[in-house]
């Protein structure tokens, strides 16, 4: 069931009036109630096992941990629930998710080296819903508890209803235990303010989703699947509309989220902050799909280099790591580039899972790992040179202009990486940009891809998007609009309501709005 | 939730809900029917003393401008493309429900047919459930004449799902004006045909033997039968003019005699084409419609046997409108007669 | 140990991670007030407060410290146990 869907909102109206009028006590089990039964919907009862089991794994690693004690010897045993839960769950993740990956690579390699052999059969299995996000969830309570952060849950059911929960687990964001689950457990009593606060955001959501996604889908599905055909500076416009396409319909998912489970009382983590905002691609990841970012720092990052081995990097590269090798690793680094080489080489790990954890496949190893990496790795060693670069840039135009720039740059960089996220394979990826350079003004242009009407709706769009996203760093909007007067934020509410209706891709002859998130 | 958050929510959902009904009428496609269907709606109460039913052919033949200019009859039609025989009873309840018409005329034609092809054909089941106003009625015929096919029902229900991208109709005035679906339709629901030469001209039908037509019809026929009569108001059942293929005059026969044996009226224009006068030379635009003079030898031949069998009066009130579709009537006459001048000259030549 | 000598220790720390003489931390003092630290030097400064204190922070402290004073109670903490 589709959440832009009909069937959607009636499951969150019947779902949330029920919520209110239910005694407290067993608020907590209807939203578990309310998981199950909407993760039914999405596909195969037999898909249910994979939650459940899941978490099982995760609920006894839990109470292991928590029996074994303190001390000298409890560690072990700590470490060994540890190890059961985190595994348990990244098992089931690998079978579902990453078995191709060999098969892929295996497949890739015969084809780009026109060796002749027959391409293996990719393994075709079905996915629970939201498998990528809750399976984070479920490890990172497992290592917040190893980490001494929380305690164990005692109540299987209620680690169920945080693993399956059913806004987040669409599309995430991420959760962490121990920001969630009071919250999820208290009964809340009915705020009429929350409730329609949640109401707009949902709209406010659907209004990128089905408004400004499904809309810029237009232009880049055709061009995406066939690069060859267009015009180069089409070519880059499909591009830089992805990067747009994918926040609405990603951010846009996130805010019927998060509204949906503000009219529960409930408030989830954000997931973005007005990315397109950043100065650098690094400040963009703080800012888009914030929780991954939290989760891989917390559990992959900072544990990496909390371990022996990279604490004493720096150390040993300072002094050089072995005659053998090459340059400065045998004569040794300055006390600043080993640093520097120890943080990247954990962050070459990091960024390898990131991409990795959007999907088995190199595209999204390059395009949402790796590539990123080095854009990070040229920002922090080109600093020099980017001082330089920046120093004319004085007063306020100058600056003004410098922050211009550098979310332009921001932006061209992340389009790039986003073409390998949204093309069919790693080559396809590269094939598209070595046409943007050579296509030239051979091939189909903009015009074909578009309609007067939906370019208009669509620039229109955009504009109020901005203006809402600029408007949120300097206040909250819902709460500006709630402090007009009556007449005024009715108006505002009802050119929301009817700006999806009207605008909206939706009904018969329009694709289900996809959400691109949601395979994951 | 105290009573003044209470109240304005309600007040709120109410103004939502009012907007969201005038803006779905508004943005539903536009064309005759629409135009017919909402002229309908904006006939003062229990005026019309003749209702029609049936398909295309009603609307093209029948002429409530002339009706009225030549005979004092208001008479209206809620016909549209290719109904389906389902859709007739519920349309009758949406007519009693504003008008107390002394006579309901009902076209054959598409008891004609088979009513399974048309089971799928979801755009001319809309253009039934998408010109009726929001009640319980339409979410009968809508159930009604979804039964049995596997057409989405939410989107029958909420049709601006399906017309919300008609965003122009916001913009247009004609369509303003039919926020509540009242708005009143000058020719009075009639569509003149412009086309006017069919090759094969026919023949009067004669008396032949019946033939049975599909069950399945045979059985909505006489629910209609049933019901029209108990609720007590005249009706006749008519076959419009129409070309005499695949036994359609035995058929027609069939027809007529249930409906005789039930005791209710009975006419099939394709019998009286002397003493109407009607050439399907000149008369019929394609075969299947009668064109401008086809409607006006029908309209008069009707309304004559509806006057000679049942006891209709000369309305006066409200003239003004009725006088200007008649006005109308005659000025597509005038246009019709000048074309056919000048179609003879070049076909002659 | 007293505070101010702990205050003393803990500025030549920050001072050499971040390579920059003049800083000088005080218990508010929070990431948004030191420029280069950020979440990839938070990790290698948090190992070299270790190394000099001798303490062991738990990945929860790690991650959860708010400011330069709650870093400090863990230490006096711990070093008085």
């Amino acid at each position: 069931m589709g959440i832009t869907s009909l069937y959607y909102f009636c499951l969150l109206a019947v779902g949330i009036s029920i919520y209110y009028i239910i005694p407290k006590k067993c608020r907590w089990v209807w939203i578990l109630v309310l998981s199950v039964g909407y993760f039914l919907t999405t596909g195969s009862a037999l898909l249910l096992l994979f939650p459940v089991l899941q978490t099982g794994a995760a609920y006894l690693s839990g109470i292991g941990m928590d029996k074994a004690g303190d001390g000298e010897e409890a560690q072990n045993s700590k470490k060994g629930w540890m190890l059961t839960g985190v595994t348990g769950n990244l098992i089931c993740l690998v079978i579902c998710k990453y078995l191709n990956f060999g098969l892929y690579t295996y497949n890739g390699f015969i084809d780009l080296f026109n060796i002749d052999a027959q391409p293996l059969d990719i393994i075709r299995i079905a996915v629970p819903i939201g498998m990528s996000f809750y399976t984070l969830s479920l490890i990172g309570y497992v290592l917040d508890i190893y980490y001494g952060g929380i305690e164990a849950e005692r109540d299987p059911l209620r680690l169920l209803t945080y693993s399956m929960y059913f806004p987040a687990i669409v599309s995430g964001p991420i959760l962490r235990y121990g920001d969630i689950g009071k919250s999820l457990f208290e009964g809340h009593s009915y705020d009429h303010k929350q409730i329609t606060f949640g109401l707009q955001r949902i709209f406010w959501g659907c209004f990128k989703v089905l408004v400004i996604s499904s809309r810029l889908n237009g232009i880049t599905a055709p061009v995406f699947g066939n690069s060859g055909e267009y015009s180069s500076l089409t070519l880059m416009l499909a591009a830089l509309a992805f990067v747009m396409e994918l926040y609405t319909n990603f951010s846009g998912s996130i805010d019927i989220i998060m509204g949906a489970s503000e009219c529960l009382g409930i408030k989830l983590p954000e997931n973005f902050n007005s990315p397109f905002l950043s100065k650098s691609v690094q400040e963009f990841w703080r800012r888009w799909h914030i929780t991954l970012g939290d989760w891989v720092k917390v559990f992959i990052f900072y544990p990496l280099l909390r371990t022996e081995y990279f604490r004493e990097l720096p150390a040993r590269l300072k002094k050089g790591l072995s005659d053998k090798l090459p340059g400065r690793l045998s004569t040794g680094f300055s006390k600043k580039t080993a640093k520097t080489v120890t943080t990247f080489t954990a962050m070459f790990i990091l960024w390898l899972s990131v991409g990795l954890w959007h999907g088995g496949s190199w595209k999204y190893l390059v395009g949402s790992g790796i590539l990123h990496w080095f854009y990070i790795l040229l920002e922090e060693t080109g600093e020099p040179l980017w001082s330089k670069l920046r120093a004319p840039f004085k007063g306020r135009v100058g600056a003004f202009v410098l922050r211009v720039w550098q979310s332009v740059r921001t932006y061209l960089l992340i389009s790039i990486a986003f073409v390998f996220f949204n093309s069919g394979s790693l080559r396809a990826g590269f094939s598209m940009l070595a046409d943007m350079i050579a296509n030239g003004s051979e091939g189909m242009n903009a015009s074909a891809l578009i309609a007067g009407k939906d370019a208009v709706i669509l620039i229109f769009s955009l504009l109020i998007l901005s203006a809402v996203d600029l408007a949120h760093t300097l206040t909250d909007v819902r709460e500006w609009i709630a402090a007009r007067p009556l007449p005024v934020r009715w108006i505002i509410y009802y050119a929301l309501i009817f700006m999806v209706i009207l605008l909206g891709n939706y009904g018969p002859g329009y694709d289900a709005a996809e959400f691109i998130y949601r395979g994951f | 939730m105290n009573r003044r958050t209470f109240l304005r929510s309600v007040v709120f959902l109410s103004i939502l809900a009012l907007l969201l009904t005038m803006v779905s009428y508004i943005v539903r496609t536009n064309g005759s029917v629409k135009n017919r269907f909402a002229g309908f709606y904006a006939e003062p109460k229990d005026s019309i003393q003749v209702m029609f039913f049936g398909s295309s052919c009603v609307s093209r033949s029948i002429a409530p401008g002339y009706i009225w200019g030549e005979y004092g009859i208001k008479s209206y039609a809620l016909s549209s493309n290719s109904q389906r025989t389902m859709a007739i009873k519920p349309l009758i309840e949406e007519a009693l429900k504003y008008q107390s018409p002394e006579v309901l005329v009902i076209d054959t034609r598409v008891f004609l047919y088979d009513d399974a092809p048309l089971l799928e054909d979801e755009a001319h089941m809309r253009e039934v459930t998408d010109n009726m106003v929001y009640s319980v009625n339409r979410i009968k015929a809508i159930n009604r004449l979804t039964e049995g096919t596997d057409i989405d029902k939410p989107a029958m229900y909420m049709d601006i799902i399906k017309y919300h991208s008609n965003i122009g109709m916001l913009f247009e005035a004609s369509e303003l004006k039919k926020a509540f679906y009242r708005s009143k339709d000058p020719e009075k629901g009639f569509e003149p045909e412009d086309d006017y030469f069919h090759n094969n001209a026919y023949d009067q039908w004669g008396k032949v033997n019946t033939i049975p037509i599909n069950p399945r019809q045979e059985e909505i026929l006489r629910e209609l039968i049933a019901f029209v009569k108990s609720m007590d108001i005249d009706t006749v059942f008519l076959t419009s003019v129409t070309l005499p293929e695949e036994e359609f005059e035995g058929k027609a026969a069939y027809i007529g005699d249930i409906v005789q044996k039930e005791g209710l009226g009975y006419v099939n224009l394709n019998e009286h084409y002397e003493e109407m006068e009607f050439d399907c030379m000149t008369d019929v635009s394609d075969g299947v419609h009668c064109n401008t003079f086809g409607a006006y030898k029908c309209s008069d031949y009707l309304t004559r046997y509806l006057i000679d069998n049942y006891d209709l009066k000369k309305e006066t009130e409200d003239s003004e409108d009725w006088d200007e579709a008649y006005e109308l009537f005659m000025k597509h006459m005038k246009d019709s007669e000048d074309n056919l001048e000048v179609f003879c000259k070049e076909r002659d030549s | 140990m007293t505070k101010e000598e702990l205050y003393e220790r803990l500025n030549e720390v920050f001072r050499d991670v971040f390579d920059d003489e003049d800083i000088v931390v005080t218990a508010t003092t929070t990431s948004d007030d030191i420029e280069d630290w950020d979440s990839l030097e938070h990790i290698n400064l948090v190992n070299a407060v270790e190394k000099e204190f001798g303490v062991k922070f738990t990945m929860a402290q790690v991650t959860g410290m708010k400011d330069v004073g709650e870093m400090v109670d863990i230490i006096l903490a711990t070093k008085n146990q």
